[in-house]
């Protein structure tokens, strides 16, 4: 550094230290090391592999510390047509031509109300609501064949075909959900009041279930009555069927559960004691308000 | 705090499954039908008011979409192509036959351009037929026999528009510009071949 600027440093700095001062940087080892030559570079590199080659792979991997070897991100296979597979909720699919046909042999009695119990108790479907199976879903093989107006509760239904063949005998079609906890309550009613637990309170369906389930086409449990009753007009004039007289329906046909109901007449929140045929009820304050609300 | 003190020691008689159902121990939780629509005409999905039209529509008004489907001749019949046995047995094929003159749902309006326009489907004693077997059900093929019947009435209920003063003034006025063009463009061509022709006029 010239003898002339020096001084002026000294001159008009207020503190003058050796990283104050604009001198060339000294170059020590950790600055070597962080910034090697070219030709040391070439040195250390390896005349073989993916950078020698101009094959370096997609940005975020790491050729050196790959050692040849593919690095663990690409040797896991991607399935995309999978995706969200462990998160779906799954239906096991009972057609009209199998209602039919229990409803033919006196299985299944169509004058009460067709429900998620009264079908598995036919010993047909085992359900399993550890995986990720949500109930029955209607499917429409057999809509010629099908000719008992029932009052029927199912956990989802795919096509309008078979909404349009049970209204048009004179039936009524609601979709419902049920939680894990409710659906193994439902499965096999016996058992689970045999286990001496109270019956659960059923909860809201999930975010991405919601739309289904206020959807009047689908005949959702939460949907608006006034719209459902103009779906199944919408039906009758495409499908080409007159819709019954609502008189002359029984009242077994109108009955419906509440939205946090599970089984017909029973109430969440009692406790069912098949052996000594009572019901035993909650008293307390914070019972009532939890089952209530 | 003992819980079995909590719960109250209650007899349940032997009732039969009917009156149990039916028997006023309605339940109502925070979520119940008559809070989540407080504002709707009926809660029953049975019956109650509907806006959609449930009666015809009389002869002169327009056409509201209602079919009445007793005044309809439905028959099932064989379907033809390919299936085997069940296109074989089954009578999966939908026949509507039903009289156009003495049909009171469609408009008075319509109905001369529809006879017109659908003269090929209507048969000597004045029935329209339609058939249709699309599908293996008989219920889909139905709809579809009365989907495109509403779609006949729709096209037989369009007036076509016509021009209005203006297009048909632009349209005069291009046609005299095209053939104004087409004629100068044939002079000039007759030109051209006359100029090829020896002429008369000796150039001595």
């Amino acid at each position: 550094m010239p003898i002339e600027r020096g001084l002026q440093y000294l001159r008009q700095m207020q503190r003058v230290t050796l990283k104050n001062l604009p001198m060339p940087l000294e170059k020590t080892l950790k600055w070597q090391q962080a910034h090697p030559d070219e030709t040391k570079i070439k040195a250390i590199m390896s005349r073989k592999g993916p950078i020698s080659r101009s094959a370096l792979p997609p940005y975020g991997i790491d050729p050196i510390q790959a050692e040849g070897r593919l690095p663990w991100i690409l040797t896991v296979p991607k399935e995309p047509y999978y995706e969200g597979v462990e998160e779906a909720r799954q239906y096991l699919p009972i057609s009209l031509r199998t209602l039919q046909r229990l409803i033919d042999l006196r299985r299944i009695n169509p004058e009460k109300p067709i429900d998620l119990p009264v079908l598995c108790n036919t010993k047909l479907f085992s359900i399993q609501p550890d995986q990720r199976q949500f109930g029955l879903q209607l499917t429409d093989e057999g809509a010629d064949l099908f000719s008992t107006p029932i009052n029927l509760e199912i956990q989802w239904v795919a096509s309008e075909l078979a909404i349009a063949a049970i209204e048009r005998c004179g039936g009524v079609l609601t979709t419902r959900y049920f939680d894990p906890i409710s659906l193994s309550a439902l499965i096999d009613a016996k058992k689970f009041f045999e286990r001496g637990e109270p019956i659960p309170r059923c909860d809201t369906p999930p975010i991405n279930a919601v739309e289904s389930y206020t959807d009047p086409k689908q005949r959702g449990y939460l949907a608006n009555p006034d719209s459902i009753r103009e779906e199944r007009q919408r039906l009758a004039q495409k499908y080409g069927y007159k819709l019954p007289d609502p008189s002359k329906f029984s009242s077994l046909f109108r009955l419906k559960k509440d939205p946090r109901q599970i089984f017909y007449g029973l109430e969440p929140g009692w406790l069912v004691n098949l052996k000594d045929q009572t019901i035993l009820k909650p008293t307390d304050a914070k019972f009532q308000t939890f089952y209530h609300s | 705090m003992n819980p079995i003190t909590n719960f109250v020691y209650r007899q349940c008689l032997a009732l039969s499954t009917r009156q149990f159902l039916i028997t006023s121990r309605t339940y109502k939780s925070n979520l119940s039908y008559d809070k989540l629509f407080p504002k709707s005409h009926s809660l029953d999905v049975l019956s109650g008011p509907i806006q959609a039209p449930t009666n015809e529509s009389t002869g002169k008004e327009k056409f509201n979409g209602f079919i009445p489907i007793d005044k309809l001749d439905v028959t099932h019949r064989h379907a033809r192509g390919p299936g085997g046995q069940h296109v074989n047995k089954t009578l999966t094929g939908v026949e509507i036959r039903f009289h156009v003159e003495s049909a009171t749902w469609i408009p008075e309006s319509i109905k001369p351009r529809f006879c017109d326009m659908n003269h090929t489907r209507i048969n000597r004693d004045g029935y329209f037929i339609i058939f249709s077997d699309e599908t293996r059900h008989r219920l889909l093929n139905q709809a579809h026999c009365l989907d495109r019947i509403r779609a006949l009435i729709r096209e037989a209920s369009l007036i076509p528009k016509g021009l209005s003063d203006e297009e048909r003034k632009t349209i005069e006025q291009r046609k005299k510009a095209a053939s104004q063009e087409r004629v100068i463009r044939k002079r000039i061509q007759s030109m051209h071949k006359q100029e090829r022709k020896p002429s008369s006029t000796d150039l001595n």
